[in-house]
């Protein structure tokens, strides 16, 4: 697989030929490298499919490294996009099993389109425990992760926290994190309202029920990030007035899913939750003293395609995210 | 206040901000609003702003709390309402059929008042349905008006809204503010009067004049494209632009607006507000800020920069032409006289095309061709700037044609950018070749761009007018075309129908080009 001259070569061959199908000369549009990283047998499959159509949306340099694979020669093929006859993407598969990360990261840099960003996709388990993590990810623009829905979540985002720390220029996206965006925008719009702004800042209580820890950290984190909180140990925060927070994450339901999300104020309980009738609706409540009817709102799309995607259309570093992962350090202690 | 309270950084109105949405990237609304449609039985209600409301709430842009209230002429109930808006919204809407339960909420916000638009008990009836709204839906007084009416009636719903108490300065709860489709006038006079009407209500910052060419994804990255990139703007002028040519053809006819389009013609119908308005994103001068008023100052600018077209010189500086019968897309289709509505002697012009100079330092010189046609050989909305041939030709002994660059800025039906440059054909010899770079927006981002009308609803809800047209930018675009009004209403009208169906236009604005030693680009 390290014969970067002949992978070349192959790419060349590739377009030469995709050149004399078209009528007209054109130049192709590629938008950027996309680097993904497969290490889990049984995904390996989806993860290949998701990433050729993620190309062929976006045009890409696609390099997949099949982990759960080695030995056998690279496979290099331009899928054209079948809209747009320039947007041409180019992808290169190579088994990369026992390969020294070293190797690996050298290869990879051969490989690269210059002047495009870069995005790596890492779908294997843990990280900075990997090999290959770390030199793969140096080569980033971001890094795509998904903290969530092993056993080991909390690990893996002690891991984020290292290595956000080591290399503070690339942006990271955890898609545990970006899983979240309806529920954060649920939660904020409870205190639009003129009525009930202030409760915001009388919440005494955060319960989260959700089927994976990753979520459950990630959105305790972000709540604590934005009303300055900071966290006293694994189950409680603290205010900058002195009050704690209880914190009770409930593990039910789905992995990767949230399913309810209750603030306790002293007078009032707002409430969001998954509806029974409909997985795709979130339904609001708010109990107590300020007590009134809320609506259901669509739960936009949190599948990990759409959220691979978003990752790789979003620029620059989060800093919510960032702050949000901060604060999640202090609870893991 | 709290201790905690302070943590909250008032907003510019004072107002503390929900510390819980710094850094999201949600586009929901935050404020609540009601929206009424007047014209709610209309066709542009059916097929675009009821299927747009609905994807605004698919897409949960919609604020948490939001009614809508429809009124119109036609005889219905709240429920035969809701059930023809369903019917629309399941036939027209990009994301398919309704489905519950999102629909039934989204229904159970949605009523009708029935009334004419001088009935004054209707507006009496349509307050109080407001108001009731603001109780059940918590919708705090903010009110957003969508005239979706033929445009006699703008002047009429105006003045019964204030009558009835429904305007702004009778809304002491939220803000009021009201959507005014396309065409504001039909001359500068008849603008001029309607504006003088609904000033008396309505301040400019609460008028939203819609042009849904300016929502278009493309038309906004024509800003993008200049002042997010730095490689375009030093060459964005006269000294390497030869020529812009910017182009609105439709392959449809009048579509059974015969009657409409009589009293209107291709010069009122688009380029007065369309093309021009595309004219101005082009060649303005770099804004201050993003925001809404920035941006129209420079528009504004540039129709004042517009040389006054002086009567003796329209006939050279213009074009107008109607089609006949010919095919479109292998089908026949009848001439526009033949149109339903339509005078069988009518000499409306379904094509026009102008010449305008922009007396500026940027553009002192370099033509602006502007063109609209119906019926034309293909659906195509454009923007071409040609730049200059090259200085020194090195080439010359293959006898290759070395064309100068192009960039096009396509609107519609393809959404991007293309470029076109010249390279060596591989070989011995120093054979050079056109080739073309193009950016397309669905495959360049694998997105697909939401139509116009939900970004521009959207962005009225939100109060951010900048993709609305200002009413000095309307009064200077008709000032513009007035001398052409005037003289093709006087002049002898050409030979109708002076094109076939399914052409490139008329053979007037092929001359208009060749009279400058260039041509148009091929539809």
């Amino acid at each position: 697989m390290t014969d970067v001259a002949a992978i070349k070569a192959e790419l060349h061959r590739a377009r030469r030929t995709a050149s004399h199908d078209v009528a007209e000369a054109s130049a192709n549009a590629v938008t950027l490298n996309f680097v993904v990283y497969s290490g889990q047998p049984e995904r390996h499959k989806w993860v290949v499919e998701r990433s050729l159509r993620i190309a062929a949306k976006h045009p890409a340099r696609l390099i997949v490294l099949d982990a759960t694979a080695g030995g056998e020669a690279a496979v290099v093929t331009l899928p054209r996009n079948a809209a747009h006859s320039n947007a041409l993407s180019e992808r290169i598969e190579l088994p990369v099993r026992g390969v020294d990360p070293a190797v690996l990261r050298s290869v990879v840099q051969e490989l690269l389109l210059r002047d495009v960003p870069t995005v790596v996709w890492w779908a294997a388990s843990g990280l900075t425990a990997a090999s290959g993590f770390a030199g793969l990810t140096e080569l980033a623009t971001s890094i795509v992760v998904d903290s969530s829905g092993s056993a080991r979540d909390q690990e893996t985002i002690a891991e984020l926290l290292d290595f956000a720390e080591r290399f503070p220029a690339i942006a990271i996206r955890d898609l545990a994190f970006m899983r979240l965006a309806p529920w954060q925008e649920t939660i904020a719009q409870f205190f639009d309202d003129p009525d009930l702004f202030d409760d915001v800042f009388a919440i005494s209580r955060l319960e989260v029920d959700a089927g994976s820890q990753a979520e459950g950290l990630y959105l305790a984190g972000w709540l604590a990030s934005r009303l300055e909180w900071t966290a006293r140990d694994r189950r409680s925060f603290g205010t900058r007035d002195g009050r704690t927070i209880p914190f009770v994450e409930r593990t039910r339901g789905e992995q990767r899913r949230v399913l309810r999300v209750a603030l306790g104020t002293p007078n009032s309980t707002y409430v969001a939750a998954v509806s029974d009738a409909d997985e795709r609706v979130v339904c609001l409540s708010v109990e107590g003293a300020k007590a009134r009817s809320k609506p259901c709102m669509p739960l936009q799309s949190i599948d990990n395609a759409s959220l691979i995607e978003r990752a790789i259309l979003q620029s620059g570093r989060d800093q919510v995210f960032e702050t949000s992962l901060a604060t999640v350090r202090g609870l893991l202690g | 206040m709290s201790d905690a309270t302070a943590l909250a950084p008032p907003s510019p109105d004072g107002v503390h901000a929900n510390p819980l949405r710094a850094g999201l990237s949600s586009n929901r609304i935050v404020d609540p609003c009601t929206i009424v449609f007047f014209g709610a039985s209309g066709d542009l209600a059916k097929r675009m702003l009821m299927p747009a409301m609905y994807n605004l709430r698919l897409g949960d842009i919609l604020p948490t709390n939001f009614s809508i209230v429809g009124f119109s002429r036609s005889p219905l109930s709240d429920e035969a309402f809701r059930t023809a808006a369903k019917a629309d919204i399941d036939k027209f809407s990009r994301s398919g059929p309704a489905k519950d339960p999102l629909w039934s909420d989204f229904a159970k916000r949605i009523s009708y008042i029935a009334g004419d638009f001088d009935d004054v008990a209707g507006f009496k009836r349509l307050r109080e349905k407001l108001d009731a709204n603001d109780r059940e839906f918590e919708t705090a007084g903010n009110r957003l008006f969508y005239l979706a009416i033929p445009p006699p009636a703008f002047a009429k719903v105006v003045e019964q809204l204030d009558a009835a108490g429904l305007g702004p300065r009778d809304n002491t709860k939220g803000w009021t503010r009201i959507v005014v489709e396309k065409p504001f006038g039909t001359d500068l006079d008849s603008a001029r009067a309607l504006q003088t009407e609904i000033t008396k209500v309505f301040e400019e910052k609460q008028v939203y004049r819609i042009d849904h060419y300016l929502g278009k994804e493309p038309v906004q990255d024509i800003m993008a494209l200049r002042f997010a990139n730095v490689i375009f703007e030093p060459i964005w002028n006269r000294r390497y632009v030869d020529q812009v040519q910017i182009t609105a053809a439709e392959t449809v006819g009048v579509e059974g607006r015969g009657g409409y389009y009589e009293g209107a013609g291709a010069l009122r119908d688009m380029i007065q507000n369309h093309v021009m308005n595309l004219l101005a994103l082009v060649a303005m001068e770099p804004p201050v800020s993003a925001g809404a008023d920035s941006i129209r100052d420079e528009k504004f600018k540039v129709f004042c920069a517009l040389r006054p077209l002086l009567p003796e010189a329209v006939a050279k500086s213009t074009a107008r032409g109607q089609y006949g019968a010919g095919l479109i897309d292998g089908q026949p289709v009848v001439g526009y006289r033949q149109e339903p509505s339509v005078d069988p002697a009518s000499n409306v012009e379904t094509y026009a095309a102008v010449k305008f100079y922009i007396d500026n330092w940027r553009w002192a010189d370099v033509p602006f061709y502007l063109r609209s046609g119906k019926r034309m050989a293909r659906k195509c909305s454009e923007i071409a700037i040609a730049f200059r041939h090259i200085p020194h030709r090195l080439f010359g002994e293959t006898g290759d044609d070395i064309e100068p660059n192009v960039l096009v800025m396509k609107i519609q039906p393809e959404e991007g950018v293309s470029l076109r440059f010249s390279a060596k054909i591989p070989g011995p010899k120093m054979h050079i070749r056109t080739v073309s770079m193009d950016f397309n927006y669905g495959t360049g981002f694998g997105v697909v761009s939401a139509p116009a009308y939900e970004r521009l609803i959207g962005d009225a809800m939100r109060g951010d007018a900048t993709l609305f047209t200002r009413w000095d930018c309307v009064e200077a675009a008709w000032r513009a075309v007035m001398p052409i009004l005037e003289n093709w209403r006087e002049a002898l009208p050409p030979a109708f129908p002076n094109y076939l169906a399914g052409g490139q236009g008329p053979r007037s604005a092929d001359s208009m080009l060749l009279a400058d030693g260039r041509e148009w680009r091929r539809i």
